[in-house]
């Protein structure tokens, strides 16, 4: 079997070639990793924003429950013992 | 011959070799073809069979409920609004029994509240092969956070939107309520539910071979319902509702009904029944709370109605406002029984007639108006015809025509008998009269998504029903009724008041004729009446408490909403009023 002889240059070149290709095929795989990982990511954060648009949401269904016209006035007559101004407390006025 | 050579009979052995490798070779190429041929049958012949059993076995298509609109009121406050809500499902397939399943849902039991009774009912649907069930929906955070913690297989908690009604009871039977698919059932809910619902979405649901779900997949996005704002302003709403419904529990009533518009307009601003019951547990409310009286209940008008013969006397000159009448007659016979006056009033002119409700004087008002003409003011005041307000099943009331009349309907019709009305259409016709001969319709729509909602193609256009000049009249008349006839007690001080009080009996459709025991007690005006900016109808049905008329019982309530609505409203008293509404009044009957 007759075994050729490469020069120095051609192998490294060939070195430098198949050098590139890993680095281009790590880096295509560091790149799919990366986008796979900040799909990830994203999707947490937009489960977390979800979540926290909900959370927004309840809450803003409590306060106004806790702010319906009937808990407001049993609330002030009950609890802080106000009453109806009697008309002589009355003061209009005149926004002319 | 070396070593190499071979052996006696090597010939035979190779032969017996190459014949058996080749009959193995040949059951293999055999058993590779049938493998080619079954996955060419599979996939060419079959594979719109197979793939639907991959689809049956792992992938189900749900629907997506979208969020309905939030209905709000005037002022952006809102009344009816979406939040998320755990229901629980229970996923089963072929790797358990139908016993160990119904074991599975009595652990849940306790949790979910689940009786023996409704278990067992599960039972059929259970002892499928595979499946799915609802066993509670919408349950409280808590609950669900228990159900989560047993962990249990196939049991599964799906989010799904709820109704929600911040302020309660208020305004409930003008927003209705929905059921458990969140499909409107009344009020707003259910005549706004096509714009209000949106449209669903859909999503396949990917299950593993146990069943459990593992993906979900949306494949239609859910389209949100469109908002609605409505005319009503929850601060008045509130009132009136607060004060009907104490009105109902003082004087023992059957029910109340009061409504609040701005006259110039048509728009509602506070419409409330009671008995109510609380939309976001409708089911716990009694029925008596459900039915709604301010557009869906008949009622005699009684004497409020007689606002409606004064206007068609004075629109057709029929009489004149300083016109006496003789008012000392006990009673008048007309169908159903006699009517009265509860005191002999003597000579009444046609302004004290109104002023003190006289029936006496009415009836030989209406005589003198005759039959057509006071059917067709009825029917210009939009009496027996619906108003066209934007909710559902309204009534349009009962007015028989004049062929139908007896000899002494004309009596009855005067006075606001054998005529059925609506709350709101007797609104509507003090608010012609406040308008100054105007009619326009009541509207409770006023945005849809933000916008102005066009006028439905059913509502009547503004028009002019008596001249401005029969309403001017009529006005000072009404302004009397406050101050010194049958209304005092809706006198607000510092405002002119414009009413009339209605106290009629009840039909027993029993005995047919009217009881002398029951009663429906109400007052209708509207304030100030110079340029009024409110008009109120306040009924009470079947008072019990002793005091049953119409000025004892239903014209506090009106003074009781009005003044603080007035003064939300920015229309605060003036010391002036009273005194020139007075003079007005007296001048009238001169």
């Amino acid at each position: 079997m007759v075994h050729k002889k490469y020069t120095f240059r051609q192998v490294a070149f060939a070195a430098a070639a198949g050098t590139v290709l890993v680095f281009i095929l790590a880096f295509y795989l560091w790149q799919i990793t990366e986008i796979v990982r900040l799909g990830y990511e994203a999707g947490k954060a937009e489960s977390a924003k979800l979540t926290l648009e909900k959370d927004v949401h309840r809450l803003a269904a409590e306060k106004a429950s806790l702010l319906a016209l009937d808990r407001v006035e049993r609330t002030a007559r009950e609890k802080l013992g106000l009453a109806d101004p009697r008309e002589d407390q009355i003061v209009y006025e005149d926004k002319r | 011959m070396n070593g190499f050579a071979a052996a006696p009979g090597e010939d035979s052995f190779r032969r017996t070799a190459r014949v058996r490798t080749r009959i193995v070779l040949a059951v293999m190429i055999i058993w590779a073809a049938a493998i080619v041929v079954r996955l060419f049958h599979l996939q060419i012949f079959t594979y719109q069979e197979a793939k639907g059993q991959i689809e049956f076995q792992n992938q189900s298509e749900t629907a997506i409920f979208p969020d309905r609109g939030t209905i709000r009121d005037r002022q952006g406050t809102v009344l009816a609004q979406m939040v998320a809500r755990q229901s629980v499902q229970y996923f089963f397939s072929e790797d358990s029994r139908p016993e160990e399943r119904l074991a599975l849902l009595r652990k849940l039991a306790p949790v979910l509240d689940l009786d023996e009774n409704k278990i067992v009912s599960f039972r059929t649907v259970l002892s499928r092969e595979r499946g799915s069930l609802w066993l509670k929906r919408k349950i409280d955070s808590e609950t669900a956070a228990r159900v989560e913690a047993l962990a249990l297989p196939g049991v599964r908690l799906n989010e799904e939107p709820l109704r929600f009604y911040p302020q309660g009871a208020l305004a409930a039977h003008v927003l209705g309520f929905v059921n458990v698919d969140n499909k409107g059932q009344g009020g707003v809910e259910l005549n706004f539910n096509d714009v209000l619902q949106g449209k669903p979405g859909a999503q396949i649901l990917f299950q593993d071979v146990a069943g459990r779900p593992y993906r979900i997949e949306e494949t239609v996005a859910p389209e949100r319902g469109r908002d609605i704002d409505l005319t009503i302003d929850v601060r008045i709403q509130y009132i009136a509702q607060r004060e009907i419904e104490k009105a109902v529990a003082v004087n023992n009533a059957a029910w109340g009904g009061v409504i609040v518009s701005d006259p110039a307009t048509g728009e509602i601003l506070a419409m409330a029944s009671a008995p109510s019951y609380d939309p976001n547990a409708f089911g716990k409310s009694g029925p008596a709370s459900h039915f709604e009286r301010t557009f869906r209940t008949r009622i005699d008008p009684g004497s409020t109605f007689k606002i409606v013969t004064a206007a068609a006397a004075l629109e057709n000159r029929k009489v004149a406002t300083y016109e006496t009448f003789d008012c000392s007659a006990k009673a008048i016979d007309v169908a159903g029984g006699p009517i009265r006056d509860h005191k002999p009033y003597g000579i009444l002119s046609f302004s004290e007639i109104i002023a003190e409700s006289s029936n006496i004087g009415t009836i030989q008002i209406g005589r003198r108006v005759g039959t057509e003409l006071l059917y067709r003011t009825i029917k210009d005041f939009g009496f027996g015809e619906r108003t066209g307000i934007e909710l559902s099943a309204e009534e349009p009331g009962l007015v028989h025509p004049p062929k139908d009349w007896s000899r002494r309907s004309i009596d009855s019709v005067s006075v606001g008998y054998e005529v059925s009305v609506t709350l709101l259409q007797m609104l509507q016709a003090a608010n012609i009269i406040a308008n100054r001969g105007i009619r326009v319709p009541p509207r409770i729509i006023k945005n849809v998504d933000g916008r102005p909602q066009a006028p439905p193609a059913d509502l009547a256009p503004a028009v002019r029903v008596i001249s401005s000049q029969t309403a001017e009249k009529l006005i000072d008349i009404l302004e009397r009724v406050v101050l010194e006839g049958t209304g005092t007690a809706a006198a607000l001080k510092g405002y002119t008041v414009a009413g009339k009080t209605g106290t009629s009996q009840i039909f027993d459709p029993i005995d047919k004729k009217y009881s002398l025991s029951r009663h429906t007690a109400s007052f209708i005006g509207f304030v100030p009446s110079d340029n009024p900016v409110l008009s109120i109808i306040v009924v009470l049905y079947d008072p019990q408490n002793n005091a049953y008329y119409g000025g004892q019982v239903a014209a506090p309530v009106f003074r009781d909403i009005a003044l603080p609505a007035l003064r939300l409203l920015g229309v605060f008293p003036s010391p002036t009023q009273t005194i020139l509404a007075k003079a007005d009044a007296e001048r009238s009957i001169r």
